[in-house]
């Protein structure tokens, strides 16, 4: 065995012996205006316990009336992930823990919202999704002493604003294998979740928590082994990291002759770790019914229709189309939707420019955005290039100056003099200059290398820089033969 | 006390298992009502003073509860 | 003492100004001073609010102002409905003293009907019990025979217009916690179809269960609470959405032509012979005015009591998990949260509702769920269907309310023999159809006795037609 497999905190290269099994949880807050049951405002960061009510304080006597706008969100995502949409019914969830008002989370178990969807990943790979349900938000607990850390605190406040929040929870198969897609995956998610509008997807703000499911197995095996389940991960680079660690922290202690216990674990980003965490809710038991105050949800064809008949264009079906249209990889195309130049590049291909130029120009050139560059001045642009009409440096030099005042490509190449310069003018100029200047040409003919600059340079100067050295280089060779 | 009083309630309840239940629906609901929703509209809140005042324990408008066993959430 | 008078003549006179609403409070509130020491009614008389009230009903119409169908009726609300800014304790140690900053739906309707909510009436722990004597503050005696319980849960809205502290009140029922009450006070009691009334406000023992109803001395009082409290909320999910009958129209409707049902599971040898005898009278009454009757079998309806005892407990369990000391209501202090949530039940909590919810939360765990809550829902469906298929051949049912009349203060200590009480009123809670109890003469003690009348769901109209007719036939 290897220091770096028994040492999991040591940044090391994967042991293809084993495989990762990652599954994710992600809880999504919709960004409705108010909770799911009651008329309290959906707001973060108001002052505590302001938007509270009897129903999200669950004071005794009071009731839950479900949000519309809730439900229409959470069947908008689950078409967004290709799930079956069903009627449904809500479950009570029995735990006790501070921030839960009534002692009870009201969830759906049996009958979810959503069932058996998929996320397509940028590299074209799919990822299948179990379900996607709905369920309120708990309140936020605040502990005190102790530098803030839950073990070492004198007492803990509890601020409700956040309960009754509406939540989807969205489950995936654990069929992801490496980190790079779980980050792959968590980031289309968001992604979806932007382009339906269901959801600000803010990792930093709470708003999409991500919780990691993470076991190993030998490659080539198809069994599960016990899993653990990271919480605490607020940021994609940290999911990545503690997949890693996790996985990691598995193998060595398979490779101990130990195993890991099943356990939620705490992810420590600051220390680079995972601890474990005995969580609230590991009750084992969470006893749950139908909810007696609630009527079931039971959408119709028609409800379903219409949502997908307003479903705007998703990323893996915008790269599908540009993938297509362009007759490329998928992969080829990640970036391109990624900048939500898209649509751009569809509109350049139909007005005739070359696929090549145009993904390379969206790569390298447009990072900071189109500005005022349209489909037609950009397709005319990338046409010129492909063309001859302009070098790859002039072609840069243009289309920085369409995005900044939105002018023509071939008014701008006119105002900076960089007319089309073809081999007959450049010949009509290299005969002058053979003419000026015998000894150095004699002295290139006969294999010269140096001199071949000073004709170059000579030509540049009488054009302005605006003549393709390589056509020069390549007239010069050509008059030797 | 508790013990022999549950059994004698169970042993009755035992008396469900003699009914042929097999293809019988559950009945979570008396009215058989479906979708019922309301807007996405706001409605006024409480102030925290409303229900503070009565709480056992409150400090700067937040529940005051003593230590929380168990890891963050 | 001044005689007593119904709340449909408290309500026309104080609109026609022939007595002030003024009035009419303190010939009430006098009664209660004289007798409440011994009946123990209230856990709260609401004097000053309800003078303040009245007061303002009397403004009103002294101005010419619209006033509503109760103005002026005092009414007793039982101690389980938020009142907002006014003690409501579900007669528990763990909410002694909560102040809700709420209403109840069906307070804020009866406030717009004009009514004067006289206080906060006793019940049996958060509405567990058939007898008022698991209160934390003391039980409530039964006016006609102070050694006598009144029934329960709602035995102290059922006392307080027994004993004349007010002329309607208003309860909830669970597994008969109107309609037992009543008929062992010698009162019209309601449950109404489940969701015809809202439960909004209504602190919760059992969701799918629990209804609110109208204790009175006759059957157009029952009436016109139930038009005044009945019809859709939009903050009760459970809520109907249509229109809500119109009851105090019907009281004189002819019952020529009904089919009249008598339950003959519900008339054996458990069935004190007094109950079967008022049923008996009750039928041949009913056909000496036209209707026919008949018998039917229901057997499952036996089967009810079983099921009612894993699906209240259950329910109950869930609901009462919130009374942790976090936000309202006792706390006991320890050293983390999880031991001050038991240290505050524990102390909080009365020995009838601990074995519930200790009930509850077995019928509901892994591995028993199926065998019990499980097997429960499922007996309802078929009591419910076993009474729908009764329905096609009859318009209403009767049986006895209660097993006996009231029984002494101990006399069941035993809580299943306690448990066989609500043996007649639990079918209906667990289908969700109607039923009252109306009083029909007494027993060899000299206690009422009730007559229940059940009808199929919204079947309100045909229920109290029957009941004014029974009311009638007794004049």
């Amino acid at each position: 065995m290897s220091k770096s497999q028994a040492n999991p905190n040591k940044d090391s290269t994967w042991n293809d012996e084993w495989q990762m099994v990652i599954g994710l949880e992600v809880h999504v807050e919709l960004d409705t205006k108010t909770k799911l049951f009651c008329g309290c405002a959906n707001s973060f960061g108001n002052a505590p316990n302001t938007n509270t009510c009897p129903t999200c304080l669950g004071l005794p006597g009071s009731l839950p009336v479900i949000n519309e706008t809730a439900v229409s969100y959470a069947m908008q995502l689950g078409r967004a992930l290709h799930c079956d949409v069903h009627p449904s019914i809500f479950a009570r969830k029995n735990y006790f823990y501070p921030d839960m008002p009534k002692d009870y989370q009201v969830t759906q178990y049996d009958q979810p919202t959503n069932a058996d969807g998929h996320i397509t990943l940028p590299s074209g790979k799919q990822i299948g999704i179990e379900r996607a349900h709905i369920e309120e938000d708990t309140g936020k607990s605040t502990h005190i002493g102790g530098g803030g850390r839950i073990s070492d605190a004198t007492y803990t406040l509890v601020d409700y604003n956040r309960a009754g929040v509406p939540l989807v929870e969205v489950v995936s198969n654990p069929v992801m294998h490496s980190s790079e897609d779980a980050r792959a995956y968590v980031a289309e998610l968001r992604d979806i979740l932007l382009a339906t509008g269901v959801s600000d997807a803010k990792m930093e703000e709470g708003s999409m928590r991500v919780d990691a499911n993470v076991s190993v197995r030998p490659t080539g095996s198809n069994e599960l082994r016990t899993r653990c389940e990271i919480k605490n991960i607020n940021s994609l680079r940290s999911l990545g990291r503690a997949i890693e660690y996790e996985a990691r922290r598995h193998i060595a202690l398979y490779d101990s002759g130990d195993a890991p216990r099943q356990e939620t674990r705490h992810w420590d980003e600051a220390a680079g770790r995972s601890r474990p965490g005995r969580s609230k809710e590991d009750a084992d038991d969470y006893r749950y019914f139908a909810e007696p105050d609630l009527v079931p949800l039971a959408p119709t064809a028609d409800d379903i229709a219409a949502i997908d008949a307003a479903m705007p264009a998703l990323p893996a079906e915008r790269r599908q189309a540009l993938a297509d249209a362009a007759s490329v990889e998928l992969s080829a195309t990640a970036l391109v939707v990624e900048r939500n130049l898209d649509a751009m590049a569809l509109g350049s291909l139909e007005a005739g420019a070359p696929a090549a130029g145009v993904l390379k120009h969206i790569e390298n050139n447009l990072a900071d955005g189109p500005g005022k560059l349209t489909a037609d001045t950009f397709a005319a642009l990338v046409s010129m290039e492909a063309q001859g009409d302009l070098t790859a440096t002039q072609a840069k030099d243009v289309l920085a100056e369409i995005v900044e005042t939105g002018a023509g490509p071939k008014v701008i190449a006119a105002a900076k003099g960089f007319e089309a310069m073809d081999a007959s003018e450049l010949e009509i100029l290299l005969d002058g200059l053979i003419a000026e200047h015998p000894q150095e040409w004699a002295r290139f003919a006969e294999g010269d290398r140096k001199v071949q600059g000073f004709f170059v340079g000579k030509i540049m100067k009488a054009t302005q820089g605006q003549a393709d050295g390589k056509m020069v280089n390549a007239l010069m060779m050509a008059r030797l033969g | 006390m508790f013990t022999s009083q549950m059994s004698a309630i169970l042993d009755h309840v035992a008396e469900l298992q003699t009914l042929e239940l097999n293809d019988v629906e559950p009945m979570s609901h008396p009215m058989p009502l479906t979708n019922v929703v309301r807007p996405d509209v706001v409605r006024p809140s409480l102030a925290p003073a409303d229900f503070l005042s009565s709480a056992p324990a409150a400090e700067a408008d937040m529940f005051k509860v003593p230590p929380v066993l168990g890891e963050e959430r | 003492m001044t005689s007593r008078r119904s709340a449909v003549s408290i309500a026309a006179d104080v609109r026609a100004g022939r007595v002030s609403a003024r009035d009419v409070l303190e010939e009430h509130l006098a009664r209660i001073d004289a007798r409440e020491g011994e009946i123990n009614a209230f856990n709260l008389v609401t004097a000053e609010a309800a003078r303040s009230e009245a007061d303002a009903v009397d403004a009103r119409i002294a101005a010419g102002e619209k006033v509503g169908p109760l103005a002026g009726v005092p009414v007793a609300l039982k101690d389980n409905m938020c009142t907002k800014g006014v003690e409501t304790t579900c007669s528990s140690k763990i909410l002694e003293g909560w102040k809700p900053p709420y209403n109840a739906t069906v307070v804020d309707r009866l406030r717009e009907a004009g009514a004067i909510a006289i206080g906060k009436t006793n019940l049996d722990e958060f509405a567990m019990g058939s007898s008022t004597e698991n209160s934390a503050f003391g039980p409530t005696r039964n006016p006609l025979d102070v050694s006598r319980v009144p029934g329960g849960s709602s035995g102290g809205s059922a006392a307080a217009v027994a004993a004349d502290f007010a002329p309607i009140s208003i309860g909830s029922d669970t597994g008969g916690s109107v309609r037992q009450p009543a008929a062992f006070c010698g009162l019209v009691g309601v449950k109404p179809t489940y969701g015809l009334v809202s439960r909004y406000g209504l602190i919760a023992f059992a969701s799918s269960l629990d209804q609110i109803g109208p204790f009175s001395h006759t059957v157009a009082d029952a009436a016109l609470v139930m038009d005044s409290i009945a019809g859709h909320d939009p903050l009760d999910s459970t809520s109907i959405t249509g229109a809500a009958p119109s009851l105090s129209a019907v009281l004189n409707s002819a019952v020529s032509g009904l089919r009249v049902g008598i339950i003959s599971d519900l008339m054996g040898d458990e069935m004190d012979p007094d109950m079967r005898s008022a049923v008996n009278n009750a039928g041949a009454a009913l056909e000496a005015a036209g209707a026919s009757i008949g018998e039917v079998r229901i057997p499952t309806a036996l089967s009810g009591l079983g099921a009612y005892y894993v699906v209240a407990p259950a329910e109950a369990s869930s609901n009462l998990a919130r009374y942790d000391g976090v936000r309202y209501g006792l706390r006991v202090d320890a050293a983390n949260t999880g031991l001050m949530n038991e240290a505050s039940r524990t102390a909080g909590f009365g020995d009838e509702v601990k074995r519930r919810i200790m009930l509850g939360t077995y019928a509901l765990s892994a591995g028993y769920f199926d065998a019990y809550y499980g097997s429960a829902q499922k007996v309802r469906t078929l009591i419910a269907a076993e009474f729908a298929s009764a329905y096609e051949d009859f318009d209403v049912l009767i049986s006895p309310t209660t097993p006996t009349s009231a029984f002494e203060f101990g006399a069941k200590s035993d809580p299943v023999e306690m448990y066989m009480n609500d043996l007649c009123t639990i079918p209906s809670n667990l289908t969700g159809d109607p039923a009252m109890s109306v009083p029909y003469g007494t027993d060899d003690n000299g206690m009422p006795v009730g007559v229940q009348i059940l009808a199929p769901t919204m079947g309100e109209t045909v229920m109290f037609t029957v009941a004014a007719e029974l009311e009638r036939s007794q004049a």
